[in-house]
């Protein structure tokens, strides 16, 4: 049975799974086959990976191309996360070296390069219902280079600290921390000439 | 101004993570078993080109080496060994018709080595 043919959550076995498996356990299982443990993986990493790709690609397709292809490095691939780091982070460094990848050769074939020129295109990114300053962030991140909206993106959207974001990111803390300060300056001014 | 940009985080915050595509799971469990329905299009794409081109790279360097007798023939990247092609599929190769034809359209250059112009 094709767990993801029922996309009305998780199945009754997999809700008993839910928090008695670790990820690592959850992806072990998934590895050697056990469809239940790759639902509900999928359903619960899933959909913050997307969210995270499509900022720093800000293209709903893309972004699921390569959702895909990460998920495919964790059950097939020959690297696997250590015990001692977590899913999460090591599927987002796998999911952001993808993504610098196809950001890459795209500017080398000197398409669309959006970022420079500020025509984001936000594709169908979903918005709230408290829509007018979630839609103002959205919009100021928009302006800025791909490392910037990383940076804000897994801080303050997935929560990270900034220890497993300069371990995903492969950077110092303190150019995070920094990246991070000018977003917040430049929310703020835009922010008082609303 | 604090209380704006901290509703200004909360919102984005909470805003919800986009949804998956719907075939986005089954499409995962076609590539942990192989199927093809699993890659992307992009992918498909790829390997019909690759397919593509080396199907024109084997037929050009088999069409090549055919019409090479053993000692014309000089060892290149294309060459196939002429043991690749039998004796009974060297006329397939290089049609009868064509070299008559040939022959006679310039009479005295190649019906004999003979009758080169001195």
């Amino acid at each position: 049975m094709l767990l993801g043919q029922e996309r009305g959550g998780p199945p009754a076995e997999a809700e008993e799974m839910i928090g008695q498996k670790p990820d690592h356990q959850l992806a072990k299982a998934a590895r050697e086959g056990d469809q239940t443990a790759l639902a509900l993986l999928y359903d619960d990493l899933g959909p913050p990976l997307l969210g995270f790709l499509h900022q720093m690609v800000q293209d709903r397709s893309i972004a699921e191309d390569l959702l895909h292809d990460t998920f495919l490095r964790l059950l097939q691939g020959g690297s696997h996360p250590g015990e001692d780091s977590g899913i999460k982070p090591w599927l987002f460094t796998v999911g952001r070296n993808l993504a610098l990848d196809f950001l890459r050769s795209r500017r080398r074939r000197n398409q669309l390069d959006r970022q420079l020129d500020g025509k984001t295109i936000m594709g169908s990114m979903p918005t709230t219902d408290s829509g007018s300053l979630n839609d103002f962030v959205e919009r100021t991140l928009a302006t800025l280079p791909e490392k910037y909206r990383t940076t804000f993106h897994l801080r303050i959207k997935q929560d990270f600290t900034y220890q497993e974001m300069a371990a995903i990111c492969d950077e110092p803390e303190g150019t995070l921390r920094s990246r991070v300060h000018h977003i917040m300056g430049l929310l703020r001014k835009g922010l008082t000439e609303k | 101004m604090k209380d704006r940009i901290d509703q200004a985080l909360d919102s984005y915050r909470k805003a919800p993570h986009p949804s998956l595509p719907d075939d986005g799971l089954s499409r995962l469990q076609d590539s942990l078993s192989g199927g093809n329905s699993a890659r992307t299009p992009n992918q498909k794409l790829l390997r019909y080109a690759t397919a593509a081109s080396l199907a024109l790279v084997f037929f050009a360097s088999g069409f090549f080496s055919g019409r090479k007798t053993a000692d014309q023939s000089l060892p290149t990247a294309l060459h196939f060994p002429r043991s690749f092609y039998p004796e009974s599929r060297l006329p397939e190769i290089v049609p009868p018709a064509f070299t008559v034809a040939l022959t006679e359209s310039i009479p005295g250059v190649f019906s004999s080595p003979d009758a080169i112009p001195r």
